[in-house]
């Protein structure tokens, strides 16, 4: 049997926070019935990411503060579904972390309160690097 | 076998979810490669909105995220204000992953024609470090009038280049062939 060997391999790593062992931007777009193509295209940003790094994704990383950032995927209606992440928190080279999910109108950030649970859950995973895992969305 | 192809293999078998993530891809390279070819040659977006004749805030949008509206005419003033050309062309599904791994500096920003080294051949005996700050390849910088000059006087001429029909490129074969190939 023929192997067709392709030369992507991922070089840097995206990691989601897992909050009762469960992926929370998964359950966030669950919870706010993102449809099924706009996670693709996030999906498809964090693929991009894995293979190339964020200076690939630039033009989709918004800096919300604090040592976050938000990935803007698909805008719906001028809103995008704007996931927060930090970069590292172990190896701030090679990975990010995805640690809440986060609407962005209008330049703002919806829930208000996203950048701070970011924030708490950040505090947890430094003192427990089990809290998160390396898994697609989609 | 990498994790990646395995949930692509998956994810592709639905018809709208395969062109969603190819479209995607693209919209996120081109916007990439915009962004990254303009900073490469030290433009601000104003300049590059004067080079191609529009506003700045009509470079903002191109970069922006999610931004899928191209247009080939606009693509082209882009390609020549870089000193670049421009490739379009239909691909199979396959070409994905390469096309992700290819997310790279040196892909997403190519050598102008002046210091091509296909074109200029004095330039290879010259090793340029495109990524050393200061290289010769990055001291070459865009004159905004010249640029600006030389696109008012010249016509385009890639409306008169015509596609070549030799071979079989221009007809990939469908997904649905490619996914009928013997393993």
């Amino acid at each position: 049997m023929g192997v067709i060997s392709f030369p992507y391999k991922p070089i840097y790593r995206a990691y989601f926070y897992l909050e009762a062992g469960q992926n929370v931007i998964q359950e966030w777009m669950n919870e706010e019935a993102i449809p099924y193509p706009d996670q693709l295209v996030l999906q498809n940003l964090i693929d991009i990411y894995e293979a190339a790094g964020l200076g690939a994704i630039s033009t989709y990383v918004v800096d919300v503060g604090e040592g976050l950032c938000g990935l803007l995927a698909k805008r719906r209606d001028g809103v995008y579904p704007c996931p927060l992440f930090c970069c590292g928190p172990f190896d701030d080279e090679g990975e990010i972390t995805f640690l809440a999910g986060a609407f962005r109108p209008h330049k703002m950030l919806r829930p208000r309160y996203a950048p701070g649970l970011a924030q708490d859950r950040l505090e947890i995973l430094l003192k427990d690097p089990t809290r998160r895992w390396h898994e697609s969305i989609t | 076998m990498n994790q990646l192809l395995e949930r692509l293999r998956k994810t592709f078998e639905d018809e709208d979810a395969r062109y969603v993530y190819a479209d995607s891809t693209v919209n996120a390279f081109i916007a990439a490669q915009i962004k990254a070819l303009r900073e490469d040659r030290e433009l601000s977006q104003e300049e590059l909105a004067i080079l191609i004749g529009t506003k700045q805030s009509g470079i903002s949008r191109l970069e922006k995220a999610d931004y899928s509206s191209w247009k080939i005419g606009t693509l082209r003033k882009l390609a020549r204000a870089f000193g670049v050309r421009l490739k379009i062309s239909f691909e199979e599904f396959g070409t994905l992953l390469p096309d992700i791994s290819g997310f790279s500096q040196k892909k997403l920003a190519p050598r102008r024609f002046s210091v091509d080294p296909v074109f200029h051949p004095e330039l290879s005996a010259t090793r340029i470090d495109r990524k050393r700050p200061g290289s010769e390849y990055k001291s070459v910088r865009v004159d905004v009038e010249e640029r600006k000059k030389i696109l008012s006087e010249r016509p385009t001429v890639f409306d008169e280049m015509k596609q070549s029909t030799s071979g079989g490129a221009l007809t990939p074969p469908s997904y649905e062939q490619q996914i009928q190939l013997p393993a």
